[in-house]
C-alpha cells in the first residue's frame, strides 16, 4: 500500500476470488507417536488434510535429512504439523483448530546436547592432528573453557506464510523467499508432479537475516497441497506467536576450547568441540557444523589443529540461518577464549591478534588457503586508533586488576571495560551438497536498446539492483533508466541459486558484469536483441569442500558500562574497520552494517529466549523486543579502501565480531571470563558472585 | 452496533459488534490494507493508526471505543503533505523501510512531528520503542527525523531549524 519504491506486495494484502486459509494443526507432545485426530463435526466447506493425503513425497529433502511435511505416525517436536484444517473463514477455522484434540502417546523427549547418543548425530566434522596432544602436555600455558550461545529469533517484517492457486493447468505459488526455485522443486516432489507443473513467485522479502532459506518450501507444500486437494486458491499464514514459537531460530551451540600457547603469547596447538543443537530433522546440518569448526579456530594462525564438531538432533523446532550458518557463534568462542588467555599472560589484546593472525599462505581448516594479503594489522591498528583502544584498555585493566585485589567487587560504581576482535566472513557458495549446481542469469539487450535482465536473486533493498543497473549501464554505456529487471517468476528467469550469504553482490554482480562485457563485444557484429547467458560453475576445489573463493576482513572494538545496582551491560561505543573489498554503494554498506551491529548486540545482550521443555514459552513475546531504542550505542564504522575490484559480503560481519569484543569488555570489567551469550545481569551477578566465594 | 466515526477526515459508520477490534473495522469494513494485523497483541506496532492525535495499536482499540473518534490510517496521511514530507527524508538520509512495516514508522514519525517539531534524541528512541521493525535502526532514526522536521519547517516558515 505504501509507495516505497517496491514492486512486490505482501502476502497479506492477497486475497483471491474464493480463497480458503489454511489452518495448522501441531503437535502437542515433543516425541511421540501419533493416535488420533478428533475434529469437531466439518461441514462440507471444511477439509481436514493429513500425511495420507501427500500424493508424492511426504516430506522436504535436503540432501543429507528428510523433514516430514505433515507427521504421519511419529512426532518429533511440540508444534510440529499433523494435519491441515483448510476453510473459507479464519475465524472459525481457528474455533474448530481449538476444539481439535490430538492425541498422542508421549516417550521421553530429549532437549540437551551436552550428552547425545550416536543417533542423535546429524553431521560430524573431525580434523585430526595424533601429534597435537604433546603439546597440552609440555611447558605451554594452558586455557580450556567451554562457550555457549543461545537462539536468537529473526521476527522478520512478514510471518511465514504462502498462498497457492490454479494458473491455467500449473500452480503458482506466492510466498516470501529467498530460494524460489527450492520452493518449486519441493511443492512439485510433494504433489508428485513436475517442476514445470509449479510457478513460484516471491512475495516481499524485507529483511530476513536468513530466516526465509528454506522454511517459506515447507508452508508452500502445505498451501500447495490444500489447494491440489481443494481445487482452490489457499492461503497460510502463520499468526505472530505461531511464527515466534515454532519456525527456525538461529541454534543455541556449545563450543568447548583448549590451547596451547607460548609464554610469549604465540597459539601453538588449538583444540575445538563444538556442538550444535539442530532441533528435530536439522537441514543444512552439514553446513552449520562445518563453518562452526572452521569459525572455532577463529582468524588466528596455529599449525596444530583438532577439531571435532557435532551436529545434533534434539526435540525442539528445527533450528535454521541467522545471518550466516554458526560461524559468529563460533568466532564469539574463540574471540572470548582469547581474552582468557591474554589475562592469564597479562598481554595487550590488541598486540597479541597481531602477532597471532592469519597471513597470506596460511590455512584454514581442511586446508582452505588464504589466497589473498590479509589487512590484520591495518585493521587492528586503525580500528584501535579509532576507539583509542590502548589508552582505554590500559586503564581499565588497572581498574580491573585492582578490583580484583579488593574482597568484594564495588558494585555501586558503573564499571567499564574493552574489548576488541578480529574477524571474517567467507563469500561464496554453501558447503556440503546444497549449492553445487550450476546458476545463472541472463542478459538481453533488445532491440529499442534497452536492456532486460533476468535472475532469480531476491534482494532486499532497491539499492542492489540500482547497483546491477549502474555497473552494466557503465559497461554498455546506456543509462540506467534503459535498464530493467525481469519480474522474478521461476518460469521466466533463470535460476540464480539461494540468495544468501552475500552471493548476490558476490557471484550475481560478477555474472552480470560478465554478461554485459559479451554483450559489448557482439553488439555491433551480431543483430539485435542480443542474448547472453552466464552460469556460475564451482571448481572442483570448491566443490570438494572449499568454498570460500574469497574473504572479507573486519575488526572490532566495543566499549562497555555495566550499570550499577541492575548490573545490566550497555555498549557505550562500538567502533568498526571493514575490508570488504570494492564498495558498490557507500551509503548502502553503511546502513547495513548499522543494522547488522544493532542486531548483533541485541543478540549479545538480549531478552534470552530459550526454549522451556521443548516449547518457547507464549509469554516470552511479551516483553521479547528487538530493539534498542533505550540509548543505542554510536556506530563508528570505516572502510579499508584498497584497489580490490571485487566487492565482498559485510553483511555478516559485525555478528561475526561485536558479539565477542562485547563479552571481552564485560570480561575486563567484571574480573571474570563471560562465556555463554546473551549476556543477561543475572550472568553477570553470578560470576561477580563465585568470585567473591573463590575470595 | 453503529459505529459513527470520522476515518481520513471523512464522516463514516461501521456496523459491526462492539468488541470487534479496529484493525479488522479497517481491513473487513473499509477494505485499508495498509494497517497490517501482525501480532493482534499490541506489541509490534505493525497496525499502528493516528487515533485522535495519538499513535496506538488499532488491534488494541475495540469498537465501541472508536464510537465518535478520529482516525488516520495510512491511506488517508498518504494524501497529505506532511506525508511527502517524511518521504522527501527518507530519500534525503537513504531509509528504505520494509513495506511491511512502513505504515507504522511513517505514523510514528507523523504523531511525534505533531506533537514537537524539534525533538529532542530521548524522545525519537522513546517514541519508537513499541514499533518492532528490523529495519529500524536507532542511530540512523535521529538524523533522518531531523531531516524530515528541517523540510517540514523549511515548508512551513519558509526556513529550516
Amino acid at each position: 500500500m505504501v509507495e516505497t519504491g517496491r514492486s512486490s506486495g505482501t502476502l497479506e494484502e492477497l486475497i483471491l476470488q474464493g480463497m480458503l486459509y489454511g489452518h495448522i494443526l501441531r503437535s502437542p507432545v515433543a516425541a511421540g507417536t501419533l493416535v488420533r485426530i478428533n475434529t469437531p463435526k466439518l461441514s462440507s466447506a471444511y477439509t481436514l488434510i493429513t500425511a495420507h493425503d501427500i500424493p508424492g513425497k511426504p516430506f522436504l529433502d535436503f540432501y543429507a535429512s528428510h523433514m516430514p511435511i505433515l507427521a504421519g505416525t511419529q512426532v518429533h517436536y511440540i508444534g510440529e504439523p499433523v494435519a491441515l484444517l483448510v476453510g473459507p473463514d479464519r475465524t472459525k477455522l481457528e474455533e474448530l483448530a481449538r476444539a481439535t484434540e490430538i492425541i498422542a502417546e508421549e516417550d521421553e523427549a530429549l532437549f540437551e546436547c551436552s550428552i547425545f547418543n550416536s543417533d542423535r548425530i546429524l553431521a560430524k566434522k573431525t580434523v585430526q592432528d595424533k601429534g597435537i596432544d604433546s603439546f597440552f602436555k609440555g611447558d605451554a600455558v594452558l586455557t580450556e573453557a567451554t562457550y555457549s550461545t543461545g537462539i536468537q529469533e529473526h521476527w522478520y517484517p512478514e510471518c511465514h506464510g504462502a498462498l497457492a492457486s490454479y494458473s491455467y493447468d500449473k500452480m503458482l505459488i506466492r510466498t516470501a523467499t529467498q530460494w524460489p526455485f527450492h520452493v518449486r522443486q519441493a511443492v512439485a516432489s510433494v504433489l508428485g508432479v513436475s517442476v514445470e507443473d509449479i510457478l513460484v513467485e516471491p512475495t516481499e522479502l524485507g529483511s530476513h537475516l536468513d530466516g526465509k532459506l528454506w522454511y517459506p518450501s515447507l508452508i508452500a507444500c502445505l498451501a500447495g497441497l490444500a489447494t491440489y486437494i481443494c481445487k482452490k486458491p489457499v492461503k497460510i499464514l502463520l499468526s505472530r506467536l505461531e511464527d515466534f514459537q515454532f519456525s527456525p531460530k538461529r541454534p543455541a551451540s556449545q563450543i568447548a576450547l583448549r590451547t596451547a600457547t607460548g609464554t610469549d603469547g604465540e597459539l601453538i596447538a588449538i583444540e575445538g568441540r563444538p556442538i550444535v543443537n539442530m532441533g528435530a530433522s536439522g537441514p543444512f546440518a552439514e553446513e552449520f557444523i562445518s563453518r562452526l569448526s572452521i569459525g572455532a579456530l577463529g582468524a588466528y594462525r596455529s599449525s596444530h589443529r583438532r577439531i571435532e564438531g557435532y551436529a545434533v538432533q534434539s526435540n525442539i523446532p528445527p533450528a535454521g540461518p541467522f545471518a550466516g550458518f554458526g560461524f559468529s557463534q563460533a568466532n564469539f568462542a574463540i574471540e572470548s577464549h582469547i581474552w582468557s588467555i591474554t589475562d592469564r599472560l597479562q598481554q595487550n589484546p590488541l598486540e597479541w591478534r597481531k602477532k597471532n593472525a592469519l597471513c597470506k599462505g596460511d590455512t584454514l581448516l581442511q586446508g582452505i588457503p588464504v589466497r589473498d594479503p590479509v589487512p590484520s594489522e591495518a585493521l587492528l591498528d586503525t580500528v584501535a586508533a579509532m576507539s583509542d583502544f590502548n589508552r582505554k584498555w590500559s586503564s581499565y585493566e588497572l581498574i580491573s586488576r585492582y578490583h580484583r585485589s579488593l574482597h568484594q567487587f564495588p558494585l555501586d560504581k558503573t564499571l567499564r571495560g574493552i574489548g576488541i576482535s578480529l574477524g571474517y566472513q567467507g563469500n561464496g557458495l554453501l558447503f556440503e551438497g546444497s549449492d553445487k549446481g550450476t546458476f545463472g542469469i541472463e542478459v538481453t539487450l533488445e532491440k529499442d536498446g534497452t536492456l532486460l535482465i533476468k535472475s532469480s536473486a531476491i534482494v532486499s533493498d532497491e539499492e542492489t539492483k540500482s547497483i546491477w543497473a549502474t555497473i552494466a549501464g557503465e559497461i554498455l554505456g546506456i543509462s540506467s533508466s534503459q535498464i530493467a529487471f525481469a519480474p522474478i517468476r521461476t518460469d521466466e528467469v533463470p535460476d540464480s541459486g539461494p540468495s544468501c550469504l552475500s552471493r548476490n553482490t558476490t557471484i550475481i554482480t560478477k555474472l552480470i558484469q560478465r554478461a554485459c562485457e559479451a554483450i559489448r563485444k557482439q553488439r555491433f557484429r551480431d543483430p539485435l536483441p542480443i542474448t547472453v547467458k552466464r552460469q556460475f560453475r564451482p571448481t572442483k576445489a570448491q566443490k570438494d569442500g572449499l568454498p570460500f573463493s574469497m574473504l572479507s576482513w573486519g575488526a572490532a572494538v566495543v566499549e562497555v558500562e555495566i550499570e550499577p545496582i541492575t548490573l545490566k551491560a550497555r555498549a557505550r561505543g562500538i567502533w568498526l574497520m571493514v575490508d570488504g573489498g570494492k564498495i558498490l554503494s557507500e551509503q548502502r554498506a553503511r546502513i547495513s552494517i548499522n543494522l547488522s551491529c544493532i542486531h548483533a548486540l541485541q543478540w549479545a545482550t538480549g531478552n534470552g529466549l530459550s526454549y522451556t521443555e521443548g516449547i518457547i514459552s507464549p509469554d516470552s513475546m511479551d516483553y521479547y523486543s528487538i530493539q534498542l531504542q533505550d540509548n543505542p550505542p554510536p556506530v563508528y564504522l570505516e572502510f579499508l579502501w584498497n584497489d580490490n575490484e571485487q566487492p565482498k559480503g559485510i553483511g555478516e560481519l559485525p555478528f561475526t565480531l561485536i558479539p565477542g569484543a562485547f563479552a571481552q569488555a564485560v570480561s575486563q570489567a567484571i574480573g571474570k571470563p563471560i562465556r555463554k551469550l546473551p549476556i543477561l545481569p543475572s550472568d553477570i551477578e553470578r560470576e561477580l558472585r563465585s568470585r567473591e566465594e573463590q575470595a | 452496533m453503529t459505529i459513527p466515526f470520522i476515518l481520513n477526515g471523512e464522516d463514516v459508520v461501521a456496523q459491526c459488534s462492539v468488541d470487534k477490534r479496529l484493525v479488522d473495522i479497517l481491513r473487513d469494513n473499509f477494505k485499508l490494507a495498509g494497517t497490517r494485523a501482525d501480532c493482534r497483541s499490541g506489541l509490534c506496532g505493525a497496525c499502528s493508526v493516528i487515533f485522535n492525535g495519538r499513535l496506538v495499536p488499532s488491534c488494541l482499540i475495540p469498537a465501541f471505543k472508536v464510537k465518535d473518534g478520529e482516525v488516520i490510517t495510512i491511506e488517508g496521511f498518504m494524501q497529505t503533505l506532511e506525508y511527502q514530507d517524511i518521504i522527501s527524508g527518507f530519500n534525503q538520509t537513504g531509509f528504505r523501510p520494509d513495506q511491511f512495516c512502513a505504515t507504522s514508522i511513517i505514523l510514528g514519525i507523523e504523531a511525534l512531528l505533531s506533537q514537537n517539531l524539534r525533538p529532542e534524541p530521548q524522545e525519537i528512541y522513546t517514541a519508537f520503542t513499541d514499533i518492532q521493525c528490523r529495519n529500524l535502526d536507532p542511530n540512523q532514526l535521529v538524523p533522518m527525523i531531523k531531516s524530515i522536521s528541517e523540510i517540514r519547517q523549511r515548508r512551513l516558515y519558509g526556513r529550516s531549524a
